[in-house]
């Protein structure tokens, strides 16, 4: 005999059991039954957000920096359509998201009910999985699925739809280990380490091993998926066994050194010109754990035109989907990467290497003030030296941060990728915090996603959540403004962009803010905000007009990069 | 070219709408549905005819099998 326990019980119950201990949420109607019984789970630490959206973020964040799941509860309707930038962003990026969702009483759904929104529906293609569950006897079953599917494989979101007279039922509640035998529903394969990829053998590996040996100009180039496996030695030791220079990708940073003599950056729209000229010139491209996406290839017709691609990804569905590849290795990044660092014959690339080097550029200057974003970057990386993790919001202060910050320990760069969220830093910095609270965590926005957000200020302050958040304050829409200039004739339109005075607000929330506006004012004031204790704020003013370069314009290859500011950039 | 997309599916609306769902969003030209009972309890196949080009169909053939609720998806030219 199993306990008698309400729907809303075994939810708590279930989470409790999957190791979860903090999650973000807002009550309403239709999820008020989780809610009562949520007390009487005090292993479970409930975070009131400010809005759904930051609960996703934040869940999202959280998941990133501790590689659990980040569980979000809303209500019905509005609070459940509210979670849905922060599934699709959750999974563009891959990061394991669990959203619980109170749904209207089964007798009301399909009429239009108060609150009533059909949020499977809504959330079908930007979930791993979603589902609704209408039999209180199946709803522990149900969650643990819904778990193990946020977590297997290549991690993402899903969502489990409970209707409220659903929360309130009871039923017998049996621990976990029972798995699907209750449903008497085929079930999913049992969660646990990962099987050996059907499509792995030890001929790929060699094959691998013999097209890096024969090449050249070899690269490789790391995504996600190394951050994702923890295959940072096996990379770095794949690195140094072969001498291959290595590329990370945007969601890649942090996975190898800034400061290893192998990295060479990041690449794409606003990678480094020595870099994509890398990729263009390579005869052999090892790819591990990334996607080839359009903002890492700029038109895939022009793209390494004379690599072999080799192309590990945990899903298959990712090989060829972008780019041809001329040798693929299915299979989780870290284990692939370990089988190949032992197949591969030792070898240098330090010619090559230097003709990579060779080609690098002076950063170019487009800042006519002395606060350039260079310095601003500088000063935090000075102030927190390498114990904190950064998070970023999107546009040009991201695209400044991923080239510019020396990162030194793996995943401590953590930014909206896939889907390009503005927005979430700051609710998604609330989760990094508890998932590395003796780590300082400072949250990078520009003044347009900040403003997006920024009333989780408030979360912040009520929970103690001490991130050190940053606005770029340029007064533009600047990644915007920066295309309306070159493509769009600078007519400037709607990217202007007015923003409250962030010390005062600030201390509105009750948290110290200070406003940097010149080069000298920047180490006292990230001296104080780095030891202060609780959140605070520092707003950058920066230059208005200040671009990310270089730029491959939408369309173009990695070949044919805007450089510099000069009549060089102006095109159709 | 035409192809036969056979899918082994859970016997659930959901399922199916997962389904339905990768092929919509690849604005896949359908010709053909027939769904039908599977070998097994609590399956559906469903066999969906498709005029597209072979990299299409079997890049929509790796993104239906990673969805949740195909069991099995195999395609031939017809």
């Amino acid at each position: 005999m199993g306990e008698l326990l309400s729907g809303a019980q075994i939810l708590c119950r279930v989470l409790v059991e999957e190791g979860v201990d903090t999650i973000w949420g807002y009550p309403g109607g239709a999820i008020m039954p989780f809610y009562h019984a949520l007390p009487d789970f005090p292993e479970i630490r409930h975070i009131l957000v400010r809005h759904e959206q930051a609960a996703a973020h934040a869940a999202d964040g959280y998941a990133r920096a501790s590689g659990r799941i980040g569980v979000c509860v809303a209500t019905s309707g509005p609070g459940a359509t509210n979670l849905v930038t922060g599934l699709a962003t959750a999974q563009m990026d891959s990061s394991p998201v669990v959203a619980i969702t109170g749904q209207v009483p089964r007798a009301m759904l399909g009429r239009d009910a108060f609150q009533e929104t059909d949020v499977v529906g809504i959330t079908l293609p930007i979930t791993k999985h979603s589902c609704l569950v209408a039999d209180v006897t199946e709803l522990a079953d149900r969650m643990r699925e819904a778990i193990a599917i946020a977590r297997e494989g290549r991690p993402g979101p899903v969502l489990v739809d409970v209707p409220k007279d659903v929360q309130n039922q009871k039923t017998e509640y049996q621990g976990s280990g029972v798995g699907d035998q209750g449903s008497g529903k085929p079930g999913r394969p049992t969660p646990g380490p990962r099987p050996p990829a059907p499509g792995l053998t030890d001929g790929g590996i060699r094959r691998a091993a013999q097209l890096i040996a024969a090449a050249e100009r070899p690269l490789l180039m790391v995504g996600h998926g190394v951050i994702l496996s923890g295959a940072y030695d096996a990379v770095r030791q794949l690195a140094e066994k072969t001498g291959m220079p290595v590329i990370t990708t945007l969601l890649g940073i942090s996975a190898l050194p800034a400061s290893h003599p192998l990295h060479l950056g990041m690449p794409g729209m606003h990678g480094e010109v020595h870099v994509n000229r890398a990729i263009q010139r390579a005869d052999v491209i090892v790819g591990i754990g990334l996607r080839f996406d359009d903002r890492v290839t700029g038109n895939t017709k022009g793209f390494a035109p004379r690599a072999k691609i080799i192309h590990v990804d945990l899903d298959a569905s990712e090989i060829g989907k972008n780019v041809p590849v001329a040798l693929a290795l299915v299979g989780d990044a870290r284990s692939v990467t370990e089988r190949l660092v032992a197949a591969v014959a030792p070898r240098g690339c330090d010619a090559w290497l230097a003709e990579i080097l060779g080609w690098a550029r002076p950063p170019a200057d487009s800042y006519r003030g002395d606060l350039s974003p260079d310095a601003i970057v500088a000063g935090i990386h000075a102030a927190a030296h390498d114990r904190c993790t950064i998070v970023t919001d999107v546009g040009q202060h991201q695209m400044w941060v991923a080239k510019l910050y020396p990162y030194g320990r793996p995943n401590t760069h953590i930014t909206s990728g896939g889907l390009g969220t503005m927005g979430f830093a700051v609710p998604a910095a609330m989760g990094v915090k508890l998932a590395r609270p003796r780590e300082d965590v400072w949250a990078i926005s520009g003044d347009g996603g900040f403003q997006m957000n920024m009333q989780e200020i408030a979360t912040m302050v009520q929970e103690r959540i001490p991130v050190k958040l940053a606005v770029f304050n340029n007064g533009y829409l600047g990644m915007v403004r920066q295309w309306q200039q070159f493509f769009h004739g600078k007519r400037y339109s709607a990217t202007p962009i007015w923003s409250p005075d962030y010390v005062k607000l600030a201390a509105a929330y009750g948290i110290p803010g200070w406003r940097v506006a010149r080069a000298s004012e920047l180490e006292p004031v990230l001296a104080r905000a780095s030891v202060a204790e609780g959140p605070v704020l520092v707003e950058f003013v920066i230059e208005q007009e200040a671009n990310v370069f270089p730029m491959i314009p939408p369309g173009a290859t990695l070949s044919e990069p805007i450089e510099a500011e000069p009549a060089a950039g102006v095109r159709d | 070219m035409v192809y036969a997309l056979s899918l082994v599916v859970d016997q659930e609306l959901l399922a199916l709408g997962r389904a339905f769902g990768e092929l919509r969003r690849r604005n896949l030209n359908v010709s053909a549905i027939t769904l039908g009972p599977g070998a097994e309890a609590g399956q559906a196949r469903l066999t969906v005819i498709v005029d597209a080009d072979e990299g299409t169909v079997e890049m929509a053939m790796r993104k239906l099998l990673k969805v949740s609720g195909v069991r099995g998806a195999t395609h031939e030219p017809q």
